[in-house]
Parts: C-alpha cells; sequence; structure tokens
C-alpha cells in the first residue's frame, strides 16, 4: 500500500513537472508569436500611414500649388505677362508665387511653391538667383525633374517625384506637383520631401504605434502571465484532484484485493491451527474470488480428509485392537505352560511362536493321548495375518479332535487333510509335522504333511533331520496318505521342530538362516536345556536377521526324554 | 519379482521366473499368472532357475495355477529350480501335481 502510494505521488509530482515545463513552453512561444503579430500589425499600420499620408501629402500639395495657381490666375488677369522684371517687383504677386510649404503642422518648412513659364524659364522662386534661368539647365542632373517639367509644357497637370541631389551629396526623394495658372503662360510648380513633410506626422504615428506596440506587448505579457497563471492552477488542481482519486481508487481497490488476501491469509494461519472449518468470503476481484473458491474448496477437501482420517485412524485403532486380542487369543490357544502333562520329569517341553504380524499361521501343539503317550505337533498355516490365523485355529482344533479319535499320526493328518481339502478352491494348506510319543519306550511314531522334517539332536552330538516318511501338505489333495515311521530316542535325545520362519529368515545380504546354520547352532546348544535351547536358538534367528523385518513366522518347538530316574 | 512370457507354441507356453516368490512377489504376477492360466489351452513349462526363494504364498499360487491347468487336461512342470526351491516343492508334496525337471528333455518327457 505504501509503495503504492509513493508511486501514484512520484507520478502526480512529474505530471505537474511536466504540465509546468510544457505550459511555460507554450506560454512562451505564444508570447513570441503575439509578440511578432503585434510587431508586424504595428509595421503594417506605420506602412499603411505612410501610403496613406503620401497619398493625402500629395493632394495637399497638390491643392497649395492649385490654389497658387488660381490665384496667381487672379492676380495676373491685366498684367503684361511679358515683362517679367515688373511682375518680379510686385510683393504680392511674389508673396503667392514663391512661398514656403510648410508640414501640416506648420511647424517646419517642408518645400517651396515657385513659377516657371512654359519654355522652362523660372519666373518667381525663393531663391531669386534662379529666376530668370531655364529648368534645362538642371535636366542632367536631376533628370526626372526636368521630365515632368517638360510635360507640363504639354499637360495641364503633372505630378510625380524626382531624386534631389543637395550640396552635401544628400538624396531626398521629392515630390513635384505642377499646374498650369490659367490664363497664363505659367506654370505653377509645387514641390514638397514627402517624407520630411510629413515626418513630424508619422513620428507621431511611429511613436504611437510603439506606445501601442508596447502597451498590447505588456498587455499580452500580462494575460499571458495570467493565463499560464491559471493554467498551472488548473494544473496543479487537476493533478491534486487526480492524485486524491488515485488515493481513494487506489485505496478501494487495494483494498478489494488486499482485505480478501488478508482474510486469506488468517484464514490460513487457522488452518495452520487447526481449524480446518474456515472459510473465507469469495467475494472480490475475479484472481482473488477464484483462489478464494479454491481455499473454501481446500478447507472443504481437508476436513473431509482430516474427518476419512479420523475415521480411518480409529478403524484402524480398532483393527489393531482387534487384532491385538485376536493375538492374545490365538497365543491362548497355544499351550503356554511347558511343565508335561504325563511323564513328570522324564519329558522336557519348550516352545516359541513368533509371528511376523500380530498374528500368525504358525503353532504347535502337545497333548496328552493317555498316561503313556502325549502327541506334538507343528504347523506352518499358507500365507498370514488374520486368514491365516483363522486356519491355524481351526487346523488345531481339527489335530485334537482327530487325535483323540485315532492316536496315529499318519491318521490324524489324513483326518485332518480330508476335512480342510473340502471345498478349499483357494487352496489353501498347512503343513504340519505331527508325533505321539511313547515317553515309557522312548518311541515316538510321526508323520509328516509336507512340512521340514525336525532335527534330532543326540547326546554325542549326532545330529541329523529325521527322514521324511512322505506326505503332503494338508489341504491340497484329498485323498492324500500320510504315511508314519518310529523313532527310538535315547535318554537325553532332544527332538527340535521348527518352521520355515527359521531357516528361511534372511540377512541384509539376502543370505538365508538355512538349515546348516541350524544345525551349527543346535550343535553348539546340546548341553543347555531344552528351554534355552530353544530361546537361544530363536535370539540366534533374530540376531542373524539383523533388524530385517520378520519374512515369516518363527515357531521352534523342542522335547527331550530324560533318562529314568 | 519378474514374469516373462518366453515364447510359446501349440503345445507349450514357456514362462521364465525371477526373483522372489513371496508375498509381495506373489501379488505382483500372481493375478498375471492366474490370468495366462486360466485362459491358456497349452501346457506350462515355467523355469525357476531364477527364483531364489519359494514361500507358500508361492506354492499356493504354483498349486491354484496347476489345478486350473490340470482342469482342462494341461499340465505344469517347474523346469530347473534352485536346491532349496525344490526342496520346498518336494516337501510340501506339490510335486505330485506339479512334476520337476532339470533340463527341457526331460520337460517333454513328462508332458
Amino acid at each position: 500500500m505504501l509503495s503504492y502510494l509513493v508511486i501514484i505521488l512520484m507520478t502526480t509530482l512529474g505530471m505537474v513537472f511536466l504540465a509546468d515545463k510544457v505550459l511555460d513552453r507554450l506560454m512562451s512561444e505564444n508570447l513570441e508569436t503575439a509578440s511578432e503579430a503585434v510587431s508586424a500589425l504595428a509595421k503594417a499600420d506605420n506602412d499603411l500611414s505612410e501610403t496613406y499620408l503620401t497619398r493625402f501629402g500629395e493632394k495637399l500639395v497638390e491643392a497649395q500649388g492649385h490654389q497658387a495657381a488660381a490665384l496667381l490666375s487672379l492676380e495676373l488677369s491685366k498684367r503684361d505677362l511679358q515683362d517679367y522684371g515688373e511682375i518680379r517687383k510686385d510683393k504680392e504677386l511674389r508673396k503667392i508665387a514663391a512661398q514656403n510649404i510648410y508640414t501640416p503642422e506648420g511647424e517646419n518648412i517642408a518645400g517651396h511653391i515657385d513659377v516657371f513659364d512654359n519654355k522652362g524659364v523660372a519666373v518667381w522662386h525663393l531663391n531669386s538667383s534662379v529666376e530668370g534661368r531655364n529648368y534645362s539647365e538642371w535636366k542632367d542632373e536631376f533628370p526626372d525633374m526636368w521630365k515632368l517639367v517638360q510635360r507640363s509644357f504639354t499637360e495641364d497637370r503633372v505630378q510625380g517625384y524626382y531624386t534631389f541631389i543637395d550640396r552635401n551629396q544628400k538624396a531626398a526623394k521629392k515630390f513635384m506637383a505642377l499646374m498650369h495658372v490659367p490664363g497664363t503662360p505659367f506654370v505653377v510648380s509645387a514641390v514638397v520631401e514627402i517624407d520630411k513633410y510629413f515626418l513630424p506626422v508619422q513620428e507621431k504615428i511611429r511613436d504611437a504605434d510603439q506606445k501601442a506596440e508596447q502597451q498590447a506587448r505588456a498587455s499580452i505579457v500580462k494575460s499571458t502571465g495570467s493565463t499560464l497563471d491559471h493554467a498551472k492552477f488548473l494544473s496543479l488542481g487537476g493533478s491534486l484532484i487526480l492524485l486524491a482519486l488515485a488515493g481513494f481508487f487506489g485505496f478501494w481497490f487495494t483494498g478489494s484485493i488486499s482485505r480478501p488476501i488478508m482474510g486469506l491469509r488468517d484464514a490460513v494461519k487457522k488452518i495452520g491451527e487447526g481449524d480446518f472449518q474456515v472459510q473465507v468470503s469469495e467475494r472480490g476481484p475475479e484472481e482473488v474470488k477464484q483462489l478464494s473458491q479454491s481455499f473454501n474448496l481446500l478447507g472443504r477437501q481437508l476436513t473431509q480428509y482430516v474427518n476419512r482420517l479420523a475415521e480411518e485412524t480409529a478403524a484402524k485403532q480398532r483393527m489393531e485392537s482387534e487384532l491385538s486380542i485376536a493375538a492374545e487369543i490365538q497365543r491362548s490357544l497355544l499351550p503356554t505352560s511347558f511343565s508335561p502333562p504325563v511323564g513328570g520329569d522324564r519329558l522336557e517341553i519348550y516352545a516359541v511362536m513368533e509371528p511376523a504380524r500380530n498374528v500368525g499361521g504358525d503353532f504347535y501343539d502337545f497333548f496328552s493321548i493317555d498316561e503313556e503317550n502325549m502327541c506334538f505337533a507343528i504347523g506352518d498355516v499358507c500365507g498370514k495375518g488374520v486368514p491365516a490365523a483363522i486356519l491355524m485355529a481351526v487346523t488345531k482344533s481339527l489335530l485334537e479332535t482327530a487325535a483323540g479319535e485315532n492316536s496315529n499320526p499318519g491318521h490324524v493328518l489324513a483326518r485332518v487333510n480330508r476335512r480342510l481339502s473340502q471345498n478349499n478352491e483357494s487352496c489353501v494348506f498347512v503343513t504340519i509335522f505331527c508325533c505321539v510319543l511313547n515317553f515309557k519306550e522312548g518311541k515316538f511314531i510321526y508323520a509328516n504333511g509336507g512340512h521340514d522334517s525336525p532335527l534330532v539332536i543326540g547326546q554325542q552330538e549326532s545330529i541329523a533331520f529325521l527322514d521324511h516318511p512322505g506326505g503332503p501338505a494338508l489341504g491340497l489333495f484329498q485323498d492324500a496318505v500320510f504315511p508314519t515311521q518310529e523313532f527310538i530316542m535315547e535318554p537325553g535325545d532332544t527332538l527340535l521342530a521348527f518352521t520355515d520362519g527359521v531357516t528361511e529368515a534372511f540377512d541384509r545380504t539376502g543370505r538365508f538362516f538355512a538349515k546348516e546354520n541350524l544345525i551349527k547352532q543346535a550343535r553348539r546348544l546340546t548341553d543347555r536345556s531344552v528351554r534355552d535351547v530353544v530361546i537361544d536358538l530363536f535370539k540366534e534367528v533374530v540376531s542373524f536377521s539383523d533388524g530385517m523385518s520378520q519374512a515369516d513366522d518363527i515357531t521352534i518347538l523342542a522335547f527331550r526324554l530324560n533318562k529314568k530316574v | 519379482m519378474e514374469m516373462k512370457v518366453v515364447r510359446g507354441d501349440a503345445r507349450l507356453t514357456r514362462i521364465a521366473l525371477s526373483g522372489i516368490l513371496d508375498l509381495e512377489g506373489e501379488s505382483k504376477i500372481g493375478n498375471e499368472f492366474r490370468h495366462l492360466a486360466d485362459s491358456s489351452k497349452t501346457h506350462f513349462l515355467v523355469d525357476m532357475s531364477q527364483v531364489s526363494y519359494l514361500a507358500s504364498l508361492g506354492i499356493r499360487l504354483l498349486f491354484t495355477t496347476a489345478k486350473s491347468l490340470a482342469s482342462s487336461g494341461k499340465k505344469m512342470i517347474v523346469l530347473s529350480p534352485q536346491p532349496m526351491v525344490e526342496e520346498t516343492l518336494m516337501t510340501s508334496g506339490t510335486a505330485r501335481l506339479i512334476p520337476i525337471a532339470h533340463d527341457e528333455d526331460e520337460a517333454l518327457r513328462l508332458l
């Protein structure tokens, strides 16, 4: 806003400065033009005055000549016109025939009247020495004069100009009017120097012109100055009005933009504080309006997103809570007490199951068949998560039910397999190792439904995988047969069953834990309790993974047949 | 996990799998693999020489596909699996439906 005002102010000042310069220039040019016009007018007036004065002077001189001619005509009517000497003596005649011509003001002599006869002989002249002389004597000196004189011999009236050179060789333009004296052979000559004749008048006219010119100039200067002041006043006033209007509209316009933007800023701040319900006015210039609409849309979408996120978070929390409960339920399905239900100290049992997710598909189980026999099972359901956990629970239940009906592991797995294979379009399956141990005889019978063969760890560090009697994973083939085998355990022997989460655990390089490593680790743990063997082995697997996410459930089940006490 | 239909003829579709066929691998190729089997009129020869790990979900994928082929009288042969993968197949018992061959001639004989 401040920058806008500074720009407006600077622009206005610039406009005022420029207007001032332009007006000065215009006024200066106008003044010059007006002065030139006044000068031209004064000159024209002067020229016109001269022209008319010349014509007027000519008429006056001619009139004086005519007056002299008329008077002489009267006076000479009874005289002897042949006797020039006699008539020259008449002072009255001389007074008429040879006289000065004064300027119209009557102050200065501008010319003279003299008389010559029709042969050019001067009869009367102010300069008496000229009288008797013929004008032809000056025909070479003043040829134009002589031409006028000659014309007067034949014409009644002659007038014209000639140039007179005085003794000082100064030229003067003279007007000569010649007219006959009626009834006589005489010609009156009225000669004036026109410029001299009207010089005082012309000087007065010139003075008047100059005065008028000066007054006109002064008036123009004054008028121009006044006009300039007025124009500057108007320019400044106009600029101030423009400045005020620009300021007003600037405030209005910038306000119309800045107010919504300020509103947007405040709204953004509120959104930043978590208030997604905030809405802004969708008024103002088109761009701001679109921005406001977009902002409101964003706010609504954010609100929807946050609501959805809250719902999803709540749902996720519910699911996690449910999964946690499911995990607890799943754990509760697995035996957690490892005190043998039968056999007392002759049996040592331990197991762990760590699902890759909250719930898993692995399981282990052990339960008594009768006073001498116990059933052990370890299984791995295809897949992970809740579906696998459900199938695991079903399988475990089927397993216990089947074992209660017929303790032969082959029969148990076959029965469970038939049940799982029914309507199993999605081909889910379970691998199970199942054995029934007669701890009195130290013998167990086992069947294997597609599961990794367990290890038997002997007293003398003899470690070997049990033979796989053959038998597919349960659920794949409804008519599958699960052959059984027997194994005689020596006191101190340990059977270690596991799921593929152990051997297929991998480290950061992608290397698997593998069965070879399992044997190596088991050999290291031969002198440890069953519990320690299981826990240490589990720790080894976790350590081997080196922080890599657990890809599969890890389950280890072990039991040892101790010596008879 | 990657799957390529290497070449095929009127009798046999040759598919090469590579990578780890676990949960992630199965979700990557599973649908395409099943769709291929559902629309196939030929036997499948699945080259698994470049599969380094076969999880239970991978077994399930192979089994369901083989079962689908079997319903139309076709077979799936697994070709040249790595030892660990072969052991997994053998242990799980799926080899009953999905024979394993160590070269193409053996595979063709098994068809």
